[in-house]
């Protein structure tokens, strides 16, 4: 089955919800989002599973060209768009906002991986947030904080 | 061999001997050193490079440096995992082929998004060998060899072109360090080799120039996330003139 980008458009008074499913690449057709013109437009990243250098360079060429106006708002991010808003320059527009991000957390009772919706907020000093499990033990962040959270200081 | 090492500043002389134990090196500061061993990032070793340096080695000091860690490239006792050929395949058609083959890689002992890192691995490499290849001869091809063995996995890719050289290597690494962005050009954004790394554990560059490059990327079999994370990369180039 394809993994190629799909892109869904709900249009609501005062904002427009575009939710992206698959891998951003350079074959990626964001033309379905040209001429958005709502005061705020949410990205909705959760689906993206994949993207490679030159559908970086894609994400950060399309940003660029949405009317300067237009407050984006980066909701649900997972694990691979947090760490390409860590690393490159442009990823995350100017004034752009974090709603949510997905952060990586290791429950040891049962070896299993959790991935938790956050917001900027619950990150207090560079910390991750305490996560209990179902049990109420405590799970452990599993990244490294200083990196993992690093995108939040530019915001 | 012998290499000509740069080590870091705060490394004194009575520690050099017990961490190089075993090590056949001449400590130098000149800019004909083969080898960095940095103490704190690659990202920051490689910045330092410069156009004409004899750099090629860039190696994380750990508790001890030995030949091994600079001349350990293969893994042993590989059993191939799949071999792929590519000529013209579109961006979509290689990530999808990729990706359908990783999926069926084992990961049992493994975190989940590693799958994803070997994915982006094998997929930049391809897509660098691609663009290298469409400027030689036509009916080349590239060609993607997945191995692993107990501790580790392999990703190896192959073009007949040759025209890679330590220079560009370092030169496309130092860019995208330093800005931190892409790149405007023709084909390709400037980030493959910088993403690449950064999901290496160790990354080889074998180029034979005007006959072939042969790039691998070692990657250990690491359980937890936040292992993977705390990686250090080593990079290596040999060039043959």
């Amino acid at each position: 089955m394809s993994n190629q980008l799909q892109i869904k458009i709900e249009k609501e008074d005062n904002k427009d919800i575009v939710s992206f499913t698959g891998s951003i690449d350079e074959d990626s057709d964001f033309g379905p989002m040209v001429g958005l013109t709502k005061a705020e437009v949410i990205l909705d990243l959760e689906l993206v599973n994949f993207i490679n250098s030159c559908g970086i360079r894609e994400w950060i060429k399309y940003q660029e060209q949405l009317d300067p106006k237009i407050k984006l708002i980066y909701r649900k991010c997972p694990q691979v768009i947090v760490e390409q808003m860590n690393i490159v320059k442009g990823f995350v527009k100017k004034g752009g906002v974090i709603e949510s991000f997905y952060a990586p957390y290791y429950d040891e009772s049962t070896d299993t991986e959790v991935k938790k919706l956050i917001a900027p907020s619950d990150v207090k000093d560079n910390k991750a947030p305490v996560i209990k499990n179902a049990d109420g033990n405590e799970m452990e962040f599993d990244d490294i904080e200083a990196q993992y959270f690093n995108f939040l200081k530019n915001i | 061999m012998s290499y000509k090492v740069i080590i870091p500043d705060s490394l004194d002389q009575s520690e050099l001997q017990s961490t190089f134990k075993n090590f056949d090196f001449t400590y130098t500061w000149d800019n004909d050193a083969h080898c960095v061993i940095y103490a704190d990032t690659i990202e920051k070793a490689i910045i330092k490079w410069s156009e004409g340096d004899e750099l090629k080695h860039f190696v994380p000091l750990k508790n001890k440096i030995s030949k091994d860690q600079l001349e350990f490239h293969e893994i042993a006792n590989a059993q191939e995992i799949f071999k792929v050929m590519f000529k013209d395949e579109t961006v979509s058609e290689v990530i999808n082929l990729i990706d359908q083959k990783i999926k069926k890689i084992s990961l049992v002992n493994q975190f989940n998004e590693l799958s994803r890192y070997l994915q982006t691995i094998a997929v930049e490499l391809v897509q660098n060998a691609l663009i290298e290849q469409r400027k030689g001869v036509k009916d080349n091809f590239v060609e993607l060899i997945f191995k692993s063995n107990d501790k580790y996995f392999e990703i190896e890719v192959k073009d007949r072109i040759g025209s890679l050289t330590s220079s560009s290597v370092l030169s496309s690494l130092k860019r995208a360090f330093v800005e931190k962005t892409y790149e405007e050009k023709n084909e390709g954004a400037g980030l493959g080799l910088f993403m690449i790394l950064g999901a290496s554990d160790k990354l080889i560059f074998e180029i034979d120039s005007g006959k072939g490059t042969k790039v691998k990327s070692i990657i250990n079999k690491y359980k937890r996330l936040k292992e993977y994370k705390r990686k250090q990369s080593s990079l290596h180039i040999y060039e043959e003139l």
